[in-house]
């Protein structure tokens, strides 16, 4: 064992599908979606969108309900399932690291819709949409001690958190950090996504040849990482294991992924270079797949360059038609699901694909779960401005 | 483990004062404006430059400076942005579109350039650097925790070099929202820290800027000359020896910690008193940037030899510095904490 392994002792995941890697996990297995209408804005304007929002048994408020609070609640509930099954429950000194968009950014549209209006606008609002409110929140909740540290790469956020902390335990800079991300539902995100025309009317259809764009969704999944001394000190045992890291800018479009997917294989590439591993010990990619028109081209390409020849027996699969698209907890949500792959021998389906894209020859998509020993599963992120995430996970052995 | 011995190569800033490290030094206590007007920038269209954000604008421009400066190849240059309070004028128009005109007419450009990670995808795309690199969100100590991050990396070999900033625009929503809440005002304060209390709460105004350094690892100077070196510190270690520090307090949510942070610092300061210095009275409140601010004068100071203004230290850390002008330093001590309680610090020295 090398002391500065990075294990994952503790998972936490809140979405669409409910609370809870159990719950999550059943879902994986019976390819249940969380994705339903829900309305959205006021009056004239209202009018409902395909969306994947919290139920309320997981968290018994409304949007309106939890104003600028709605990720820090969605956030602790992902951390403290993590941190309950790392056996830190009690506190503890870890780092945090949270990947997020918009955080609580539902309270400021309400302070700004008071201010516009002439009412005295709630300054209750104002610490809440600050950017270190999810972080603070849970550090305080669950009584964290270390340092907290809230980053944005849009889309890619969660796993960018989950990366970064990875990077600081294997280079020795702390020996637990917990990692992951979040994003809450608000008018901002559905109106600005549908701006773009980017969302889709029905259940998105990542890969499929007539997908048309995702749907929104909300959620927060969380990750506590150990280095394997501070683990093994402890007694706690490795759900999986965190193996490479890698990052890249396209520097293509500010909004657009490339379509020629060179962002998602210089990601890849250097997650599993890290990892001191060859393509061939990849088993499952867990791809970030929105269903958008060119995010999935691009992904497609990638994994092409990637794994060249071995493409179409790689199977991979997108889990947004389950969740929708939750932006900034997408990518630890992605990591989330791919342990659950590693832990189960499990790959989820990607529910609503129905006629592969023309254009992707060779690509192993899963329509129904595939039971399938895995060792190493690569997890895939994209966000607005080219940033590019991707992990790379292991089954603890 | 031993801190990073890290190289600043070139800095790029834009602040109302000026576009040049030196006009930093002429920002006169409590006189604080805004940028009026961000300098074309070549290879960009004016139309382009037009649809974004007035936090994009002022972060390629401190960016590419920097870059340009430091005449540095793009391939493994990692790029760090800090931010506090994002693109925000651009969300401003998108919610007055979303609220006048309903979802479908909202403005997909104040959207997408409405993204906190929007400057930092600009200048990846403007300046080809694709590498890596991210967004770190945070309070008044940020642009500090956004330079150690960076410099942790570079002593991790993650990245050869870095292109590192901070950057805020001013926002009449944001100073609104805080005016409300009691959270600073616009009299300067008698002293710094000024922790606040049930008073009317006093501050320095808020302003806008961006401020970018080019860092290397000392090794790969090869003959060349870094404008000065320096170091991420842990305080819980920080033994004193610096000819100067540069606090972060400003009057704001952030004092009562810079407070403390400063009496635990004073307790090394038997032996030689810094001078202490505070960047918020020259460059007004700037939040994340503010930190970033204080790094390029102490790069200034020590490489320079640049002389800044002392302001009045608050009487309970008082006996522990030197609040005179100060004179040529070997070495700059910059502290500062977020309003979450957070401290960070880096010492430059020549």
């Amino acid at each position: 064992m090398n002391p500065h392994d990075v294990w994952i002792t503790g998972i936490g995941i809140v979405s669409a599908l409910g609370a809870g890697a159990e719950t999550h996990l059943d879902a994986i297995k019976h390819s249940r979606t969380g994705l339903a209408p829900h309305p959205f804005f006021e009056d004239k304007y209202k009018s409902e969108f395909i969306c994947g929002m919290v139920p309320h048994d997981a968290l018994p408020y409304s949007i309106e309900e939890s104003t600028a609070a709605r990720a820090n609640l969605l956030l602790d509930i992902a951390c403290r399932e993590a941190l309950g099954q790392a056996g830190a429950r009690d506190g503890c000194g870890a780092d945090i690291v949270i990947g997020t968009t918009a955080g609580n950014f539902h309270g400021a549209t309400l302070y700004y819709q008071q201010k516009r209006s002439g009412q005295t606008p709630d300054t209750g609002l104002v610490s809440g949409f600050l950017p270190g409110a999810p972080a603070d929140y849970i550090a305080e909740k669950n009584r964290i001690t270390g340092r907290r540290t809230t980053l944005s790469s849009a889309c890619a956020s969660g796993a960018s958190a989950i990366g970064h902390a990875f990077r600081a335990i294997r280079n020795g800079h702390a020996s637990m950090i917990c990692a992951g991300g979040v994003e809450a539902l608000c008018p901002f995100i559905v109106a600005g996504f549908n701006s773009l025309r980017l969302l889709s009317k029905k259940p998105c259809r990542p890969f499929d040849a007539a997908r048309d764009g995702f749907n929104p969704g909300e959620g927060a999944a969380m990750m506590v990482l150990e280095s394997a001394e501070s683990a093994t000190a402890r007694g706690a045992q490795p759900l999986a294991v965190v193996k490479g890291f890698g990052e890249a800018l396209e520097a293509f479009h500010h909004t657009r992924s490339n379509p020629d997917g060179s962002g998602i294989a210089a990601a890849m590439t250097k997650a599993i270079s890290q990892a001191s591993c060859e393509t061939s010990a990849v088993d499952h990619v867990h791809l970030h797949g929105t269903a958008t028109v060119f995010n999935d081209l691009s992904e497609y390409n990638g994994m092409k360059t990637v794994f060249g020849g071995r493409c179409g027996q790689v199977p991979v699969c997108s889990t947004k038609s389950m969740t929708g698209h939750t932006l900034g907890a997408a990518g630890a949500i992605a990591a989330v699901f791919a342990v659950l792959s590693l832990r189960h021998g499990i790959v989820p389906a990607t529910l609503f694909h129905e006629t592969l894209d023309p254009q992707f020859k060779d690509f192993f998509i899963v329509t129904s779960p595939l039971a399938k020993e895995l060792k190493c599963v690569a997890t895939t992120s994209l966000g607005f401005g080219g940033e590019v995430a991707s992990l790379l996970l292991g089954r603890a052995e | 483990m031993m801190a990073p011995a890290l190289g600043i190569t070139s800095v790029g800033v834009i602040m109302p004062a000026g576009t040049e490290l030196a006009a930093l030094r002429t920002a006169q206590a409590g006189q604080v404006s805004l940028v009026q007007q961000v300098p074309a920038i070549d290879g960009i269209a004016k139309n382009d430059m037009r649809r974004m954000s007035k936090l994009t604008r002022f972060t390629l421009f401190a960016a590419q400076r920097a870059m340009l400066s430091a005449a540095l190849q793009p391939p493994g240059t990692g790029l760090f942005v800090g931010l506090t309070h994002g693109p925000t004028s651009h969300l401003v128009e998108f919610h007055d579109y979303l609220f006048d005109y309903g979802p479908d007419m909202a403005s997909p450009n104040s959207f997408s350039s409405g993204v906190t990670n929007a400057p930092l995808s600009s200048v990846s795309a403007f300046l080809k650097l694709t590498t890596g690199g991210i967004t770190i969100l945070g309070y008044e100590n940020n642009g500090l925790d956004v330079l150690n991050c960076c410099g942790r990396s570079l002593d991790d070999s993650e990245y050869t070099a870095c292109l590192v900033g901070s950057s805020e625009e001013y926002s009449g929503v944001v100073h609104g929202a805080y005016r409300a809440c009691g959270w600073f005002g616009e009299k300067a304060p008698a002293f710094l820290p000024c922790p606040r209390d049930n008073g009317p709460a006093p501050g320095f105004g808020i302003s806008e800027g961006s401020a970018f350094a080019v860092i290397e690892p000392l090794s790969r100077y090869n003959g060349r000359k870094p404008l000065c070196c320096f170091s991420p510190v842990n305080l819980e270690h920080y033994k004193g020896g610096a000819d100067i520090v540069i606090s972060g307090a400003g009057a704001g949510m952030q004092d009562a910690f810079e407070l403390a942070l400063l009496e635990r610092i004073g307790l090394n300061n038997k032996a030689k008193k810094p001078t202490l210095l505070f960047s918020r009275p020259l460059f007004g409140e700037t939040f994340g940037l503010g930190a970033m601010l204080s790094c390029l004068m102490a790069c200034d100071i020590v490489a320079n030899n640049a002389v800044y203004p002392p302001f009045p230290v608050n009487p309970v850390v008082k006996d522990s510095f030197d609040a005179q002008q100060h004179g040529p330093a070997q070495s700059v001590l910059v502290v500062a904490a977020g309003r979450n309680g957070q401290a960070s610090a880096a010492l430059f020295y020549k």
